[in-house]
């Protein structure tokens, strides 16, 4: 079967590890635990006829504290880049490891997801910054790991663009 | 024995020892602790080569840079980094991988370094835990702080207009129970500002321990350091919208940015005037972050290559609670708002502006943290007033919120009230009053006018020095802060213009920003005195008596001429020799003309062209019974405008009525008296209602 590695990119505590924790086991905890070094769990998927088993590395997300190693994407066919959408900042902290992760290791198919759609009346990122990102040809999902919503179809989204490349 | 000792060692410590084949697997050379067999199962402890990758992608991504460091010689530490694997039990352990060269041997050490583990995610946890709970606490106190505004705000602006109807209203009643009831209304409103202040006090007493908890321990905060950080967070952004953003290289990196304020609301604020313009930025156009220094002050300015501002708008409406850009560009209309707020919170002012060319620029302005010794100006308790003048006009600061107390005089809201007496002032004044807010500007205009002073009430600052070129006042009450050209501004300009004209125009600022600094600033600007907003009509009328105003008509170039016998021969012909019926017609052309220039005034401020047009109509009618026929021009004119609509050149045009209507009322005052006045003696001077009435 086919294999993918995919890392899992953003800023602390905006919801990677529940993404993933969500997509593999159909679970969530409210309380947060911050990711220190990586973790990496498997999930078989079938897109569009083709079945392909997605090899998930949840990283810690970068600070102050800890940076990205970029030795941890060698393999890597795409990226989940994750944001919070009720912190303006963390959006800010995406677009600059995007530009990262194109510095460090090429090209890469990713899709962008701005979490805790739960929470949308908190949200600070708005329709006009994520249109000029849209613009730029970035992929957009909302998602909530809390209640589930979005979160497969972010993950199939990006292993179709990882099929499609 | 020493081996055998090594290897208990080894496995007790957490640490399993391998040694690379030539064919990629791995055989171990020490006793493997009981994870490693969990994990690669018994052949581990078999001395059978091992597949590490097949068990552990992490470890499969590691080995290839391990290979390169054995082949290398490299002294360089070659670290996996920490990785949590999961055993079959679902237990999970944290794991680090090192490439060691042991006497040129190569060797692979596989670790548990739980203890470090457990330490480094308490760590991380709490300075995490710790960020969220202050990024919260930031947002909390930015909600709340606006909250406090929003109450300030709405209840305190129908508050103040409210108390300058009842003060109007007590001028205007005719009875004493008409007098007790304004009265009775007078006393409750101010119940309402105190109850309304205290609820402000109460909140801001909470959000000062708020704060005080979250930031006491921060020095004053850094200008320049915040600008650069802004640039740095907001770059990527630019870029991918592909613009750019940048800070001035004028920019004097050496100096003193220091400023009053918290660094992390000066971020917000900061970062709130670059996304507003990120928000209007075009593609291949470049924001520009600039500092100034500006005497007391340090001023950032954020400039953008966009539209620029919409037409008609002004920083009062930009900067305004649920403002939202064009097309509804903003998001909540708060961002701004809370910029406005901070920045006067901390003694400092803001504003925008369009560019010449293309593009905005949006500025604010803080005291230097070398000025910052002294409370901020909302610490500083309001300046008691003299209780014989309170209950007057209350008028509004900028946005009507209850302003920040300083220095200037300011009126104390709680006092008793007493209304202030009606009399005829000792001089009564020409005054040029330029106000962008239309309820300050008509109610200051309005019970200056009650007192017998005559006003001419304009919106901005370029029309009000145009109105002082062509005109003379006694005096001009600027407001600081207004569209097209401040106060500032227009004191600049009269100042320079006095150093080849001489002569000394005698100028006082409005100005809601009231600390020390404010007015050493504003004085070195060139006015004669500041009053701080929101202020009392008797604190006004107070600072007007201090600066000793000897009227212009004693010097007036053009006085008005004496009565002209043939003019009054003329007149009383045309009312058939009645000179009763002429004293009448006169004594109605002095009201009903004041109220016509009234009426046409209140229609230009709101651009009614219809209402101008009835007005002037009337007007006309009088002046060419009187005779004037430059008043009746004016009129004629200012109907015609009116009526099309076109009001855009109609100001110049009242102005000169307004002059010559007030000719005309010195002319008509010595009808009727015994050979009027002689010449050089003071123009009897329109004295507004009140003071007709008690002339009467």
């Amino acid at each position: 079967m086919l294999q993918k590695k995919i890392c899992m990119l953003g800023s602390f505590a905006v919801g990677k590890t529940s993404l993933v924790r969500r997509f593999v086991e159909s679970i969530f905890s409210p309380e947060y635990f911050t990711t220190v070094g990586a973790k990496v769990d498997k999930k078989d998927v079938e897109v569009a006829g083709q079945k392909m088993t997605m090899v998930l590395w949840d990283l810690y997300g970068e600070d102050d504290f800890q940076k990205i190693r970029w030795s941890h994407f060698g393999g890597a066919f795409g990226f989940l880049l994750v944001a919070d959408g009720t912190r303006r900042a963390t959006l800010d902290k995406a677009i600059e490891l995007e530009q990262k992760a194109r510095d460090a290791v090429g090209v890469l198919p990713f899709v962008f997801v701005i979490n805790k759609s739960d929470l949308a009346d908190e949200w600070e990122i708005d329709s006009e910054a994520q249109a000029s990102l849209a613009a730029k040809g970035w992929k957009i999902l909302h998602t909530s790991a809390k209640t589930g919503e979005g979160v497969e179809q972010a993950f199939l989204a990006l292993a179709q663009a990882m099929l499609d490349k | 024995m020493m081996e055998s000792l090594l290897h208990a060692f080894l496995r007790e410590q957490g640490y399993a020892l391998l040694e690379p084949a030539p064919d990629g697997r791995f055989t171990l050379v020490s006793e493997p602790p009981q994870w490693f067999q969990s994990i690669w199962g018994q052949a581990a402890t078999q001395g059978k080569p091992l597949n590490l990758g097949e068990s552990s992608p992490y470890l499969e991504n590691f080995l290839p840079t391990a290979q390169e460091f054995w082949k290398s010689s490299t002294e360089e530490v070659c670290a996996s980094g920490t990785w949590v694997e999961r055993m079959p039990s679902r237990e999970e352990i944290p794991l680090e991988a090192v490439a060691l060269r042991v006497d040129g041997k190569p060797l692979l050490s596989i670790y548990n370094p739980k203890n470090e583990f457990r330490e480094t995610s308490r760590y991380l946890q709490t300075a995490r835990d710790s960020k969220l709970a202050h990024e919260r606490l930031l947002k909390e106190i930015q909600k709340k702080e606006i909250l406090l505004h929003c109450i300030v705000h709405d209840l305190s602006q129908p508050l103040a207009a409210m108390r300058g109807c009842f003060e109007c209203l007590d001028a205007e009643s005719s009875t004493p129970k008409a007098r007790e009831f304004v009265e009775i209304g007078k006393q409750q409103s101010v119940r309402q500002e105190t109850l309304i202040r205290e609820i402000v006090q109460a909140f801001a007493a909470d959000l000062k321990a708020t704060m005080g908890s979250v930031d006491s321990m921060a020095g004053p905060p850094d200008l320049l350091k915040c600008a650069r950080e802004t640039v740095t967070a907001f770059s990527p952004m630019f870029e991918s919208k592909g613009a750019v953003i940048r800070i001035d290289p004028q920019i004097d990196p050496a100096g003193d940015w220091k400023v009053a304020g918290e660094e992390s609301r000066l971020r917000r604020v900061l970062a709130n005037l670059v996304e507003n313009s990120l928000r209007y930025s075009p593609r291949d156009s470049t924001v520009t972050i600039g500092l100034d220094v500006d005497g007391c002050f340090l001023r950032a300015r954020v400039e953008d290559e966009g539209p620029g501002l919409p037409p008609g708008s002004t920083p009062s409406t930009v900067f305004a609670l649920f403002s939202k850009g064009k097309e509804g560009g903003g998001k909540a209309g708060l961002g701004l708002y809370f910029c406005r707020m901070t920045v006067t919170q901390w003694g400092g002012s803001i504003g925008c502006e369009s560019l010449p060319v293309r593009g905005a620029r949006f500025w604010f302005r803080l005291p230097r943290a070398a000025a910052e010794e002294k409370p901020a100006a909302t610490e500083e308790k309001p300046k008691a007033n003299s209780t014989d003048v309170a209950g007057a006009l209350d008028v509004p600061g900028p946005q009507g919120s209850t302003q920040t107390r300083g220095k200037l005089p300011l009126q104390e809201t709680a006092a008793p009230l007493q209304a202030i007496p009606r009399r005829k002032p000792a001089a009564s004044l020409r005054i040029l009053l330029a106000e962008d807010q239309e309820d300050v500007r008509q109610l200051t205009a309005y019970l200056l006018e009650q007192q017998g002073h005559e006003v001419v009430a304009l919106a901005d600052g370029r029309k009000a020095l145009q109105a002082q070129t062509k005109q003379r006042f006694d005096v001009l009450l600027l407001d600081e802060e207004m569209p097209g050209m401040t106060g500032v501004e227009v004191t600049r300009k009269i100042r320079e213009r006095e150093k080849t004209s001489g002569g000394h125009q005698v100028i006082l600022a409005l100005t809601g920003n009231t600390t020390e600094q404010d007015q050493e600033r504003l004085l070195g600007a060139g006015f004669d005195r500041c009053l701080g907003k929101p202020f009392h009509l008797a604190d006004l009328l107070r600072t007007l008596g201090e600066l000793n105003l000897q009227p212009i008509a004693i010097s007036r170039p053009e006085p008005a001429p004496p009565a002209n016998p043939e003019g009054e021969k003329n007149l009383l012909a045309r009312v058939g020799g009645d000179a009763r019926l002429l004293r009448t017609m006169i004594k109605t052309f002095l009201r009903d003309s004041k109220r016509k220039l009234s009426e046409m005034r209140r229609a230009l401020s709101r651009k009614n062209g219809i209402a101008l047009a009835a007005a002037a109509h009337a007007l006309k009618g009088s002046a060419s019974i009187f005779g004037s026929e430059k008043a009746t021009r004016c009129s004629q004119r200012l109907q015609e405008m009116g009526r099309n609509d076109e009001l855009a050149l109609a100001l110049p045009v009242f102005l000169e009525l307004e002059e010559e209507i007030a000719l005309l009322h010195g002319k008509l005052r010595g009808y009727g008296t015994a050979g009027g006045k002689s010449p050089g003696q003071p123009v009897q001077r329109n004295r507004g209602p009140r003071a007709q009435r008690k002339k009467k």
